[in-house]
């Protein structure tokens, strides 16, 4: 009873959740009795979740909180009594009995105790003395249950049964000896996130669970098998491959940097270098899931092509760089006329920093005149819509997706989505009494039964299995179709009289299978009661985002019509902060050149910029036109390899800041471990370079003097002005927001080796490296982690892995206990970016098409899409070759073979001279194409340059002779080789850095050591 | 009276005993074979190194002085990149031999680890492994376990029935 009122009372501080515990205690608490002390529980849950949302000790294995119950594992036993002088009860499994007002059940009950203890032991049969050499150990759910369910030695003296493993590719180890057969794998590999290669075999004491054949998983979340099984038969191979206990790691809470969903994750740390990521619950975004690439494309922090030192600085003393150093430099520099290049990667901070540094109009967010149309519409969208975050997407009940293929581009929200498509069965169980959380009695009697879900696509998408119409059509042709979808609507329900009379004169013809779409997506439509559109950058066409946003205020001023949410997918993690910053007077890509050629401009900073669709002879010509080019990276680029002064700036993982995700969600990450000097914040290196070079010009009166941490920074920066243009001014509150109760230590209380990891170098021991922020602590000294919602990991007494989470929660599955409120960018109205950057028509561009023309659409992978994912070998080895797809009639017509080589050559439809790319590429036929319509999926295309087509003078394809084809042979294959031997030289460079770890005794800048 | 007199009777006896003090270091007291001195890591029956870098001995360590690094080696086996012992902060509590489930680390009965300089307590792999089996001359962990280590196949263990064929149509 004493847990209940502390909780209340925690509440109590926050006025919302007052209010929401209120109506909870009124509406749907219920009493139930364990071992004879009344709780207040949710009665909608099963009693697993509801005595573990009251902190008690129960076992488990084949429950999951979002993935419901099966009962198979039986080990969840507890007595239920019938009433007060019931002492004799009956066993149930607390996974599959819905809680009843008054009931009493025992936990520690002697029969009950027995039966799981046996449970366990009965597991333990074959269960294989590997403790000690799996990586599982340490944070296992199944030792964790084993020590709670009292199991200490195996009676059985019987053989154990064994199993051969398969290869499952680079990412996840298979070690089936392990298996206790609770078959959550399977059910979150099949049935959650809708993976077709991954099964269980055989039966009763032969049951396996792997693939038909060995060969990588396909899954774009294999990686959460690893957290899903309760014990180590999935593995992390390229933690493994460098390994260290999680009682060890030094973790600290951060932002997934490779798509705009923002998911929560936990970096690891040890020995200076670091090790993996695991998933950071987080109620509104991931839950409990990652997609692979952000779980295991934490590799390029660690890459060979990391900046470490400066180029262009010359130092007075070779052992350290200083302040003095870098002014004397930069002082030659003073009074060139700088523009500053932001990026999408970079923390809001930086962002902001430079353009407060010099100046709105001297600002560019790297963004090419094409992209900040789309950046106008974008912004124009989020300030009337408000995009859903993953938890609203999760309980929608109509998703239609328009030209983003988001299985590629952002994988969680594409697992969502999954999720949502069951709704419709989840409803029906419901009629019959059914649970929600009964997760095979729901899928048995739901059948086939899906939410409907309608794609638009220009790509085939792993989300077209689940979908009720999937049509691909070229980018025009959507465009087309949603014109022709929001005239029917118009002309079937009289939406928006006046308007309607226009559209009417013009009415957009469609074809019949497209006609069948429409009519089949208003049908739907119009039962929904949570629709939901999903856009993206991904075709990079603004006039897309602009006719989806008409469509949305259609459907939005609609009577017939619910409400309809609408989430637009921007490319990276920062996408969202860095537009909140664009104005009118931002300058576009092309404009920078055109301020360099007029001499308006001389020299330019690139912060954490890479200029991506800069082509290699844009880049000679940037190269050529600028005095000055200041790159600030933590990776080499081509822009870094021309600059004349580079600045090492730390990656993700020893940087703090914040990121804004695709809804506008603002979210602080935390340096996990200080970066070794040269290597800092960007935002410290941009204050060296405010104070040398604008600190006397009356833009910035007193420059950023006295800059020492983040929070000084947030102060300076929003001095006068918000911290981004949001509507609300809510970023002014960012740190008071993000700040914890006091400083939560980054290693847990059992981290070894203090003592001894650095005694090689010498004996005495360092001090922990102070921390710069005043919300945790280099050390195992501080608060323990469930004290904040950015918890550094998770772990609680009796367990270990991070399954201990539900200590934390309100209740299983629910919100963190100490959550604070999410911080969203509420965007204002912006007509002069919309009026300076217009939508070129689709009218305009219609009357150039011609009708037999084949369009080029880049078929995004999720391994090759993110700049930064890039760099780690594995995911190179990912990439199957470059390949096109087109429809067998099309290439019939075309005169190509299937599995024969093609020569593609991107040029600018301008001049044939500039070349963007080319490439050698299979062609693969695949008759889920129209004919009009070829698919790439050719590497290092700039992913920001589209609207190729053949027959557009800018696309050529030819078939290449012999000897290119045995150069392209050659060329891939050294490039798998060399991604091996990055893999091994990592793995070596890593081992040798274990030995000399690094002693910083503050984590600040450069003269701060 | 007679109190004194016993008091000088039982002095003057202990001039006739035998004497306690040895002359170390001449002269060696007998310390017992399980006695926790200096510790050292012990190989497998087949002059493998035990040792599998589990972290199990770093994490029981009051003191904190052990550090180590894991690394697989291509015929699955781990064991561990660097071992590092901080005998300058060791205490010689046994922990870590307690915790050790493969017998690799182990105390012996050297206690004779004075340094002048503090430096040289610092004990690396090289200087801990020694060419034998220590106390426990059978045990072999990798035939306990169920993973596959160079010749030593699935199922090839101590206590494991051979792999289950799993296309097969037996339940």
């Amino acid at each position: 009873m004493d847990k209940d009122v502390n909780i209340t009372d925690a509440n109590n501080s926050d006025v919302n959740s007052d209010i929401k515990t209120d109506i909870n205690t009124k509406n749907n608490q219920l009493t139930i009795y364990v071992d004879d002390v009344p709780y207040q529980v949710a009665d909608d849950n099963n009693l697993l979740a509801a005595v573990l949302s009251k902190k008690l000790d129960l076992p488990y294995f084949c429950w999951h909180p979002s993935m419901g119950s099966v009962g198979a594992c039986r080990q969840c036993a507890v007595t239920q009594y019938q009433n007060e002088s019931d002492t004799r009860g009956r066993m149930v499994m607390s996974c599959m009995t819905p809680v009843v007002d008054g009931m009493r059940i025992g936990l520690k009950d002697k029969s009950s105790s027995k039966f799981r203890e046996q449970v366990i032991s009965a597991m333990m049969t074959n269960h294989p003395h590997d403790c000690p050499v799996c990586a599982e150990g340490g944070e296992c759910h199944l030792q964790d249950m084993t020590v709670m369910a009292g199991h200490t030695s195996r009676q059985y003296s019987g053989l154990k049964r064994t199993y051969t493993n398969q290869n499952l590719g680079q990412f996840v180890g298979h070690e089936m000896n392990r298996c206790i057969t609770c078959y959550r794998c399977v059910r979150f590999y099949k049935d959650y996130a809708g993976g077709t290669d991954f099964d269980v075999f055989g039966s009763s004491n032969h049951v396996y669970f792997g693939r038909q054949t060995d060969g990588p998983l396909e899954s774009e979340f294999s990686g959460n098998l690893v957290e899903v099984c309760p014990t180590g038969v999935f593995t992390n191979k390229l933690f493994s491959a460098h390994f260290a206990r999680k009682w060890d790691l030094q973790s600290a809470p951060s932002i997934c940097t490779h798509c705009s969903v923002g998911c929560n994750i936990s970096i690891g740390e040890r020995y200076g270098s670091v090790r993996r990521v695991m998933n950071r619950f987080n109620s509104d975004i991931n839950g409990y899931f990652l997609c692979d690439r952000g779980r295991f494309g934490i590799g390029f922090v660690n890459g060979k092509q990391r900046i470490k030192t400066t180029k262009g600085i010359n130092a007075a003393s070779p052992l350290q760089l200083s302040v003095l150093d870098v002014n004397k430099t930069l002082a030659h520099l003073k009074g060139q006329r700088f523009i500053g290049i932001g990026s999408a990667r970079a923390s809001l901070e930086s962002n902001k920093y430079l353009q407060k540094m010099l100046g709105k109009d001297k600002f560019s967010g790297g963004f090419s005149s094409n992209e900040m149309a789309i950046v106008a519409q974008h912004r124009d969208i989020l300030s009337q819509y408000p995009a859903p975050s993953l938890r609203d997407v999760e309980q929608s009940d109509f998703v239609l997706i328009i030209g983003e293929d988001i299985t590629q581009t952002s994988p969680r929200m594409a697992l969502a989505v999954r999720q949502t498509l069951r709704n419709a069965s989840i409803e029906k169980a419901a009629g019959i009494g059914v649970k929600y959380w009964q997760d095979s009695a729901v899928r048995t009697y739901g059948g086939e039964l899906l939410s409907p879900l309608f794609s638009l696509n220009s790509v085939p998408t792993k989300l077209d299995d689940v979908a009720e119409q999937a049509l691909i059509l070229t980018p025009d042709e959507i465009e087309h179709c949603l014109l022709a979808l929001e005239q029917q609507l118009v002309s079937s329900f009289g939406l928006s009289e006046d308007e309607a009379d226009d559209d009417v004169k013009d009415k957009v013809k469609v074809n019949e299978s497209q006609q069948a779409f429409i009519t089949a997506l208003i049908e739907r439509l119009l039962k929904a009661k949570k629709p939901l559109i999903i856009g993206g950058w991904s075709l990079q066409s603004a006039s897309l985002l602009e006719r989806i946003k008409q469509l949305t205020e259609r459907l939005c001023s609609s009577e017939f019509i619910a409400a309809v949410q609408l989430a637009i997918m921007p490319p990276q993690c920062n996408s969202v902060g860095l537009f909140s910053l664009v104005d009118e007077q931002s300058l576009s890509t092309e404009q920078i050149l055109e301020q360099l050629v007029s001499g308006k401009a001389n020299s330019i900073i690139c912060l954490e910029q890479e200029l991506a669709h800069f082509t290699e002879q844009q880049i000679q010509t940037l190269r050529q036109l600028t005095k000055t080019i200041i790159v600030l990276d933590h990776s080499e680029s081509k822009v870094s390899s021309i600059a004349d002064i580079v600045m090492p700036v730390s990656p993700i993982s020893e940087a703090e800041g914040h990121y804004v995700n695709y809804q506008g969600q603002v979210q602080k990450y935390f340096q996990v471990h200080a970066p070794v000097l040269p290597v800092q914040d960007s935002w410290r290196w941009l204050n060296i370079i405010e104070s040398a070079l604008f600190s006397n010009q009356g833009t910035s009166q007193q420059g950023g003097a006295g800059i020492s941490s983040l929070e000084d920074l947030h102060n300076y920066l929003t001095d006068d002005e918000s911290l981004s243009n949001d509507k609300e001014g809510k970023t002014r509150e960012l740190f008071s927001h993000s700040k914890n109760n006091g400083r939560v230590a980054r290693q847990t209380h059992r981290a070894s080796g203090r003592t001894s990891q650095m005694a090689n170098t010498s004996v005495h021991e360092t001090k922990a490296t102070v921390s710069n922020d005043a919300n945790f602590n280099f050390s195992m000294e501080g608060l323990k982690p469930g004290t904040t919602s950015d918890m550094p990991f998770s772990w609680a007494p009796g367990w270990n892995s991070n399954q201990s989470i539900s200590h934390y929660q309100t209740e299983a599955n629910g919100e963190l206990i100490e959550k604070k409120d999410q911080l969203i960018l509420v965007f204002d109205e912006c007509e002069k970016l919309l009026s300076r950057w217009p939508v070129i028509s689709p009218e305009q561009k219609r009357e150039d098409d011609k009708k037999n023309k084949l369009v080029f659409v880049q078929k995004n992978s999720m391994y090759q899409t993110d700049w930064q994912a890039n760099f780690n070998p594995e995911f190179t080895q990912m990439f199957q070759g470059n390949q096109l797809s087109v429809s067998s009639h099309c290439a019939d017509e075309q005169g190509w073979k299937d599995g024969q080589y093609l020569k593609l050559i991107f040029t600018s439809s301008a001049s044939s001279d500039e070349i963007f790319h080319r490439a050698l590429v299979t062609l693969h036929c695949d008759d889920n194409l129209p004919d009009n319509i070829i698919n790439g999926n050719v590497f290092g295309l700039p992913l920001h340059v589209t609207d190729f087509a053949l027959g557009d003078n800018n696309l050529k394809i030819s078939e290449p002779d012999d000897q290119e084809i045995a150069q392209h042979q050659q060329d891939e294959s050294a490039r798998y080789q060399q991604a091996e031997t990055d893999k091994k030289e990592s793995l070596e460079r890593l081992m040798v850095t274990d030995h000399t770890i690094p002693i910083r005794l503050v984590s600040g800048g450069l003269d701060d050591v | 009276m007679f109190s004194q007199l016993r008091t000088m009777w039982l002095v003057l006896k202990h001039t006739f005993t035998k004497a306690d003090t040895v002359q170390y270091p001449e002269e060696k007291p007998y310390l017992a074979p399980r006695y926790r001195g200096r510790i050292v890591l012990t190989r497998d029956p087949d002059g493998q190194e035990r040792c599998v870098a589990c972290n199990l001995c770093a994490v029981a360590c009051p003191v904190d002085c052990i550090a180590l690094q894991q690394i697989i080696d291509p015929d699955g086996r781990k064991r561990a990149d660097f071992f590092r012992i901080n005998f300058s902060r060791c205490i010689l509590c046994g922990f870590c031999e307690e915790a050790c489930p493969t017998f690799a680390i182990q105390l012996t009965p050297d206690v004779e680890l004075a340094e002048y300089d503090r430096q040289n307590l610092v004990y690396e792999k090289e200087h801990l492994l020694i060419n034998g089996p220590g106390k426990y001359p059978d045990y072999n962990f990798y035939h306990q376990s169920g993973i596959a280590v160079g010749e030593k196949g699935k199922g090839q263990g101590d206590q494991e029935k051979p792999p289950i064929d799993i296309k097969g149509l037996m339940p």
